[in-house]
Parts: structure tokens; sequence; C-alpha cells
């Protein structure tokens, strides 16, 4: 991971950097979004382990995060995004696509709705120019605010008992994609049931004063639930697993195609059930994808093959593959889990 | 002054194929309904598809199909409602270039000077290419231009009927006057495209102030209000190289054809651009009627 040495300088830290590092065994910073994030910790394999059987943590501070609100957020959210909006309640969360005017894919992630009109959009990538272009007309702030907030996916089957052994209160009716704000031992933490890993698994996002807090509480509790800090290798195995795409690496997003027939509709990289074509209401790239639908003019859709043997496969795996996105190995114990 | 020179044409008589009386009755022959003083609020949109419009009133009036001749911004940005047209394209309509900056000057002349009587209609005021750009000069700084650029219509000499026997009227376009005013007031502009337009041709043809009988102004921010042309364009979208012909109001969209199902625009931001001539019009009837045809034929 050499390749972040040059770029020293002008790298941030989030504020989980400090406790990260202490227990980073060897260089595995890589760089995500102009912050250090682990690519590893320990041994790779000991992270998918510890996601897969007991819990770990993954630094997401480095998300970019939009706060959308104005008497038209809700409106414009539906017209923003692929997914119904109406159909998502407040303290809800969803995951969606958004795309350009030819229905191709500018990136996938999630939305909260915190209020009836008061969203965050969460993305991988900046998308603030795109939503201020799409906004004209509409009564909505857009104010980027990933700085007022830090957080770590705490992912396992025993995440919830770490959030319950924490004190945090109604965590077990948390429903999937549900979102709860709570105050634990004077922070304020919002918990979002939601993850990259497939798995049981909590979105905890605090404010950056408390990311110590967090960080120290989660690793003195976390002991007997065999709770272990997770880089982006082991990640990129248990999202592969679990059927999670990823802009730019599964699929090119649409602002970074570098020609048209680089960009993927949402359809094509195989979460056509994320488009709403039956909303009551118009959304930016709608009409395409009528049209691709319609036609049946996909060109090929994404989707994921288990693989027995012991290595993944280096090449287009069969002559009806065209093209392989990713590739993970997966250790034997837990081939074929999907959830 | 002495080395201005004069350009002339011919002015047509009845340059247009039918008066406005004559299109009317037309039209009403047909079984056109025409609603004047009736300010369209918004198209309606029922299903993603163009069904009529609302009047400001509140009234609605539902049609098959809604073909607008207000320009491609009026009828995109302000008669569509937000959240119906992709970004994109939205963004290209917001960039239109449609900022005016001609007036137009109409006299009413109790006579024609002298030096106009040989003239046969149409005259212009462009001596030089450097007298242009000088008068450009002043409304890039947000000014009126102090020696306008002029184009003179005299419809009267070749057709007297416009104005009572021995009287005149002349219909002026005056270069430039802009649409983005830095310092000058509104009515402080229309009054200096009066004056100038008054003193730059008093040069010219001696003895034309003591004719004038009556005389009106359009600046382009009372085109703008009185005729709803965004930005006072009288062309609907300035006439530029990445915004001629084919390229109005976009490129791709050049056939009158909008994103939206069942809206067409039909006016001079269309292809093939400004001017009276009805062409944009004509050719948004053309290809309303094949589509019609060709959704008939499908059913």
């Amino acid at each position: 991971m050499t390749h972040v040495q040059h770029l020293r300088p002008f790298l941030r830290k989030t504020p989980f950097h400090e406790p990260m590092e202490a227990l980073m065994h060897g260089n595995g910073w890589i760089r995500w979004m102009g912050f250090y994030s682990p690519a590893f910790f320990d041994s790779v394999q000991s992270e998918y382990f510890a996601t897969r059987t007991g819990a770990t943590v993954y630094d997401v501070s480095p998300l970019i995060k939009y706060s959308i609100r104005g008497a038209d957020a809700a409106k414009f959210m539906n017209f923003l995004v692929t997914r119904d909006i109406t159909k998502v309640k407040p303290m809800q969360a969803a995951y969606t696509a958004w795309c350009d005017d030819d229905g191709k894919m500018i990136e996938e992630g999630t939305i909260f709705r915190l209020g009836e009109n008061d969203f965050i959009l969460n993305a991988a990538l900046h998308q603030l120019h795109w939503l201020h272009e799409s906004a004209y007309g509409f009564d909505v702030a857009i104010e980027e605010i990933s700085d007022r907030f830090c957080g770590l996916s705490l992912q396992g089957p025993t995440s919830r008992d770490i959030l319950k052994a924490m004190g945090v209160g109604g965590i077990e009716a948390l429903p999937h994609f549900g979102i709860m704000e709570t105050v634990v031992d004077g922070h304020w933490m919002r918990v979002v049931r939601a993850g990259f890993t497939g798995d049981l698994g909590y979105e905890l996002w605090v404010k950056p004063e408390s990311a110590a807090w967090l960080w120290d509480t989660l690793f003195n509790l976390g002991d007997p639930y065999k709770i272990a800090p997770m880089g982006s290798q082991a990640l990129d195995m248990v999202r592969i697993e679990a059927g999670f795409i990823l802009v730019d690496a599964d699929y090119i997003g649409a602002m970074h195609a570098i020609r048209p027939t680089q960009r993927e509709s949402p359809i094509e990289a195989g979460i056509g059930w994320a488009v709403g074509l039956k909303k009551d209401a118009y959304f930016v790239g709608k009409r395409a994808l009528q049209q691709e639908k319609a036609k049946v003019s996909s060109r090929h859709i994404l989707m994921g093959l288990e693989i027995e043997g012991r290595n993944p496969p280096t090449a287009p795996f069969s002559m009806r593959t065209r093209r392989q996105s990713r590739r993970s190995a997966s250790p034997p114990r837990a081939c074929g889990r999907r959830s | 002054m002495a080395s201005m020179a004069w350009a002339a044409c011919f002015c047509r008589r009845a340059g247009w194929a039918l008066s406005r009386p004559e299109l009317e009755r037309v039209a009403r022959a047909a079984g056109v309904e025409i609603r004047t003083l009736a300010p369209v609020d918004h198209i309606l949109l029922e299903k993603e598809i163009a069904t009529g419009v609302v009047l400001r009133g509140g009234a609605e009036i539902r049609a098959g199909l809604v073909a607008s001749s207000a320009d491609p911004q009026t009828t995109l940005l302000k008669l569509v409602q937000p959240g119906n047209l992709d970004t994109e394209f939205m963004k290209r309509i917001r960039h239109l270039r449609m900022n005016g900056c001609v007036a137009k000057v109409h006299l009413a002349l109790d006579g024609l000077p002298d030096a106009w009587k040989t003239r046969n209609g149409r005259l212009v005021v462009a001596p030089k290419i450097d007298y242009v750009e000088r008068a450009f000069d002043c409304a890039k700084y947000g000014r009126v231009a102090d020696k306008p650029a002029l184009e003179i219509v005299i419809p009267t000499l070749t057709d007297p009927s416009l104005a009572p026997s021995g009287k005149h009227v002349a219909s002026i376009l005056f270069q430039y006057a802009p649409y983005k005013l830095r310092e000058t007031l509104p009515d402080e502009a229309r009054r200096q495209v009066l004056e100038r337009t008054i003193d730059t041709l008093d040069l010219l043809a001696p003895g034309l102030r003591t004719r004038i009988a009556g005389s009106e102004v359009l600046t382009p921010q009372d085109l703008e209000a009185q005729y709803g042309l965004a930005g006072g364009q009288w062309h609907q979208g300035e006439v530029t190289l990445d915004q001629m012909f084919f390229l109005r109001p976009a490129g791709q969209y050049q056939q009158y054809k909008m994103p939206i199902p069942g809206l067409w625009l039909c006016g001079a931001g269309a292809h093939p651009g400004g001017n009276v001539s009805g062409a944009a019009g004509m050719n948004a009837a053309r290809e309303i009627l094949k589509s019609l045809k060709a959704r008939r034929a499908a059913a």
C-alpha cells in the first residue's frame, strides 16, 4: 500500500485514525475520498471470519453525506432517485440508484429519511453539483455535511448484542433499514440497521468529538463478542458474497465514463429491482429506463457467480460471460452464503 | 457621419402570405377556437404525458397534445412544473443564451423626410463594422448604445393602407439595448433608445424630428413583460452558431417534439429560428400531423 506515501501531506485522518493505527500491523493505509482508510489490519482472512462469526468495525467516515431539506425535499428526492420515496417512511433508510438523463447510473447508495422533508443522501463520490443541477425549481436546501458526522459500520452476528450491552435501548426492535437516534453515556448517536456485508449489522454515526468514546466503548465491550477492526480488502470479500455492487469497481459511474458505452443502467448493473418504473412521479432517466425495459435493450445484466474451486477465475469464466467486474475467493466456511 | 452608408432593399407588399385577420378567418373556418388574454399557468401533465393546459384563473383546457409557441425557457422551465424533465436537458435549456439586446422603435410620421422619399422601404444604419462593434461595446457593459446601428422599415411606402393618407409609419430595430442594464434604470433606457434613434436619424434625414407624430419603444424588458419573451430576446434565443437552425432549441430536440410525450414547440425558439416567418410553426404542424398519423396507424 505504498501508493499513499506521496499523498501523505494531503490525506486527512478520520476521527478514528489513531485507534485504528494502533491496531494496524504494517502499513495498511489506502486512500478513500481524500482520507486515510484501512485496507487491512492483520490478515484479511481473520477480518473476514470476524465479520461472519463475531463483529467487525469499519470506518465509514469518508462517505460523503448530503443533507437535503426544504418544503419540496420529498418531491425532489422522488425525482432524483429511482426508488419510490413515498414508500420510505420517516426514520427509514432505503437503498437506491440515481441516474443521468439516459438512465445510466451515476451512483447508488443509501438515503436516510429523517423526517417528512428531511433526508441524508450517502454517496461514495461527490454529487453536490449533480444535486444542485437537478434541484432546479424545487424548494430545497442541499448541503454537504460529511464532516459533521463520523461513523463506524458494526457488522456481524454479534453486533446487536454489542449494542445491547452498550445500552442502546430498543435496538432489538429496529427493523432492517430502520433508523434510530439515541443518547448513550451523554453521546448522541444515530443507528441505522444497514451495512455492506449482508450480515446483521449497523451503521453507527456520531459527532466527531464522540469518536474516541465510540471506539473505546465498542472495543471495551466487544471482547466477549469477538470484535475486530476490518479493512477494505475483507470488506470486498464480504460485499461480493452478499452481492453488493460498488461504483467504479462493478460499474463505471456515469460521470466517470470516458465514453458513453461504458455507462450502465441500474438494470444492467443488476439492481433493476431498485428502479421504481411504476412510481407515480417522473424521475431522472425514467423515460430512458422505460424504453430500455420495453425494448429489452439492456446489453447485459451483472450477476454473481459462485464457482467451486480453490482460486477465483482470472478471466471471463465462460463463453457467455462478457465481462467480469470483481472476483473474490470465499473462504470455505462461508461459501455460498447469502443474506 | 457623412460617410455613413445606406443600404436599402425592396420591402415587398404584403410580405406575409396571410395577414393576421386572414389567418384568424382561415383558422376559425377550420374549427379553431382562439382565446386571447388567457395566460397559461402551467402545462397539465397526467401520467407524465402532456394532456392540456391550466390557465392562470385555474380553468383547465384538455387536449390530445400541447404545442407551445412560447420560447423554450418559458415553456420548459416555467410552464412545465419542476420534476418532469431530466437534469441535463433542463441544464441545456437553462443555459440557452436568451439575453435580448435589440429594442424596437415605432414612429408615426406626418410625412417622410426628403431623404427617404426615394428609398424603397428598408434602410440600414451600419456604416462600418467598427461602428457596430462600438454600439455593441455599450451593451456589453450594460448600457444603451450611444450611437446605435439601426434597421428601418417603412411599410407604408409599399402598402399605404397601413396609415392615413400622406402619413407613414417606421418600424425600427435598435441595436444594441441590453436586457441586463448595469446602472441605467429601465425608464431611462427607454428614453435613451428613442432619443438616440431620433438623433441618429435626424442627422441622416434632416427634418425627421419635426415629423414625428407619435412613438413607441419596446426595450428587451418590455418585450419580456408584454410578450412573455424570456430575456426579451426577440428571436426566442440568440441566433448564434451553437443555437441556430438544427440546434434550436438544443441538439437532438430540433424536431419540435419535446421529451414529455404530447408536448411540442412551435415558435421561433425551434428550428429554423426567429423572424416572423411562420416556418417553425409550419414545420411543427407537419411533424405533429406525421406523429398523429403514425399513432393512428399503430392503434
